[in-house]
């Protein structure tokens, strides 16, 4: 859906920043250009979302992305503050004893970390080579169909 | 014939017999059954209409979008939220469940007879319909070809401890494990609906018109005389054409959320509120073991085996290997070192589920903007039912030679010992500690013989609305414990023998 639309840009840096933290790549792993590709498969799905859960979401990720000044941490957007206090204002989220920031912190990890979870470079890191699987099981169960007609 | 929307350039309006709404487990058997006792039937879907061929690829993300409502996004609201699933597509969640057939159980079936008034639900009178449908989807038994060392290890910890363990029922041709069923069966050896049953209503002449979501069913009195929708294009979301359907007989097949979310929508009250309430869902948590021994479990068949010792209790254990992508929705951890754990643990560990056959119950809303919403409150036997589950997985896990298990549990997410299952019980968790999901959703227009207590009668019809049925697991009066797409569709399949064999009744 929507294939020429993107995020909005701060939604983009947004996800961008929280990336660097859900999946730091480790050191013999390069993941360069992986915040481009994330961004472009989370505008697919959240432009396919209906609009109620679309525009909840992108509003949810503003509060979120202005809210260090509730959590004590000054007039500043997340996106702005240094590395370490975008750790500790996420881990805020993440411990909170509300139960909908938890959730809503646990929902923004798994579609990040879902997007990025489909670079083929993290599939050949783990060990993951569903493409090959898939090719080689359609060709076994169609010898197996043919020798059960047989 | 299938129309899909790039195909349709004008309104629909047409006429026919019966009017089913959507393609799942209770549309596509009913829409069969009818065509082929030679009633004019088409049938609606709200998805899109995909082939074997289209399911593949290996973007996860790209199926989700596909083939799930809301892109999987679903949940519902309480203490805790619970992610649910809902296939939105031509085959409904039948096109990406595992595909396990389970009979209802005979105590199931009692229950029903006594609390419910079905008195011909027995288990007797029901196996004609059950052997028809596993007939059809071709139920039989795992293959040893798609066997796996997940299921294999799960196994061999549960017969280490005394567990029964069933050998899984699967509805297949030639499953040769390729692992893929939650984004769509890429060989077409899962026999969905979409494979098994759709291929047969369209044979006899059937009418599938898919991407249409049907708006409102209309009525006249106590008569329905047919369904309003329009064809949405799923590329933009936009309304491409309306769609006017006349018929005497509608059925709603659209799922525990979509069916009663529909009637309310339409104005179909019942006179006790009961449309939309009583919503049960399988809650299941997931427990995650590692292993030293290698496992590629995304190389072989999910739930092979189901350990059945703990039913009577309410609780089946089975592993469900899941894509990558999709573990980071289960595995919830993240920061520095999270990459080169998965690397570690990815191809050694078994992604397991329990099912928890709850006495919870929720409800379901619609909102404005044709948006629903479901609210479900865990009660504390299911809580404490579903702790118990985590404990005796993970104790099954260990006993398999586990080295640690990762629990879905706020505040202990790591055990590396048997010893350390009882933390489960030390540590003071309430309901919002839990993570769960579900993709069983049910109940929420039950059938039985009191109208006063019930939606729909022992046919699936509505007790006020001549001509209005409902087959979806919408009309279970409780959980059932076990997989329930079998059930649907052998209820399905005889509430259409009655619309066949009564039809002068409906259409005169």
């Amino acid at each position: 859906m929507h294939p020429e639309k993107s995020l909005p840009k701060d939604v983009q840096k947004l996800f961008s920043v929280l990336l660097q933290h859900f999946i730091p790549p480790p050191p013999d792993l390069n993941l360069d250009g992986i915040e481009r590709s994330i961004n472009h498969i989370l505008a697919r799905y959240i432009l396919a979302l209906s609009p109620l859960l679309r525009y909840g979401l992108l509003i949810l990720l503003k509060f979120f992305e202005w809210g260090p000044f509730f959590f004590g941490f000054g007039l500043i957007r997340f996106s702005n503050l240094n590395f370490n206090l975008q750790l500790k204002y996420i881990d805020k989220w993440n411990h909170s004893r509300v139960n909908q920031l938890r959730e809503f912190l646990n929902g923004v990890r798994g579609m990040i970390m879902a997007a990025a979870m489909m670079d083929k470079r993290i599939w050949e890191y783990v060990g993951y080579a569903p493409e090959e699987h898939i090719h080689e099981k359609i060709k076994q169960h169609e010898q197996l169909m043919s020798s059960m007609e047989v | 014939m299938i129309l899909t929307y790039d195909k349709i350039v004008k309104n629909i309006d047409e006429t026919c017999d019966v009017c089913v709404i959507g393609s799942g487990a209770g549309g596509a058997p009913m829409a069969k059954e009818l065509q082929e006792a030679g009633l004019s039937v088409i049938l609606l879907e709200e998805g899109s209409y995909y082939q074997t061929k289209d399911f593949r690829n290996s973007d996860t993300i790209e199926s989700l979008i596909k083939l799930y409502r809301e892109g999987g996004s679903t949940f519902t609201i309480g203490k805790p939220n619970i992610s649910y699933a809902e296939g939105r597509t031509v085959g409904g969640s039948t096109t990406i469940n595992g595909g396990i057939c389970w009979r209802t159980p005979d105590k199931i079936l009692k229950r029903w007879q006594w609390e419910n008034g079905l008195a011909d639900l027995t288990p007797k009178r029901m196996d004609y319909f059950f052997s028809r449908v596993e007939e059809i989807i071709s139920a039989k038994p795992v293959l040893s070809e798609s066997m796996n060392k997940d299921s294999e290890t799960l196994k061999k910890g549960a017969i280490k401890l005394g567990y029964e363990v069933r050998a899984n029922i699967r509805s297949h041709q030639a499953c040769v494990g390729t692992n893929q069923c939650l984004t769509g069966c890429p060989t077409g050896a899962k026999q969905s609906t979409l494979v098994s049953y759709i291929p047969l209503f369209l044979k006899k002449g059937g009418r599938l018109i898919a991407n249409c979501r049907v708006r409102k069913i209309k009525k006249s009195g106590h008569y329905v005389t047919g369904v309003k929708g329009v064809i949405i294009d799923p590329t933009t979301g936009k309304t491409k054409a309306h769609v006017r359907i006349r018929s005497k007989v509608v059925v709603a097949s659209c799922g525990a959320i979509q069916t009663p979310a529909l009637l309310l929508r339409s104005g179909i009250h019942d006179k006790k509120r009961l449309t939309g309430g009583n919503l049960f869902m399988h809650p299941n948590t997931k427990v995650i073991g590692v292993f030293d021994d290698p496992i590629y479990g995304w190389k072989g068949v999910n739930q092979a085996y189901q350990i059945t010792e703990f039913m009577g209790e309410g609780i089946i254990m089975a592993v469900n290997f899941i894509p990558l992508p999709i573990m980071a929705l289960a595995f919830p951890h993240y920061g520095k070192n999270y990459l080169s754990t998965v690397k570690e643990i990815y191809n050694h560990c078994i992604f397991g589920a329990a099912l928890i056959e709850d006495t919870s119950r929720g409800r379901v809303h619609n909102l404005p903007f044709d948006q629903t919403l479901a609210t479900y409150q865990l009660n504390q036997q299911d809580f404490h039912l579903a702790l118990r589950s985590i404990a005796l997985l993970s104790e099954v896990y260990f006993a398999a030679g586990a080295k640690r298990v990762y629990l879905p549990l706020r505040g202990l997410q790591e055990l590396h010992t048997i010893d350390d299952l009882r933390k489960i019980y030390e540590y003071r968790f309430s309901p919002v500690d839990l993570e769960l999901m579900t993709v069983h959703m049910m109940g929420t227009c039950q059938m039985g013989h009191d109208a006063s207590r019930s939606v729909v009668n022992q046919y699936g019809e509505h007790h006020e609305l001549r001509g209005l049925f409902v087959a979806d697991a919408s009309v279970f009066p409780t959980s059932i414990g076990v997989n329930p797409s079998e059930t649907i569709m052998a209820l399905s399949t005889r509430s259409a023998f009655h619309i066949a064999e009564n039809v002068s009744k409906y259409l005169e």
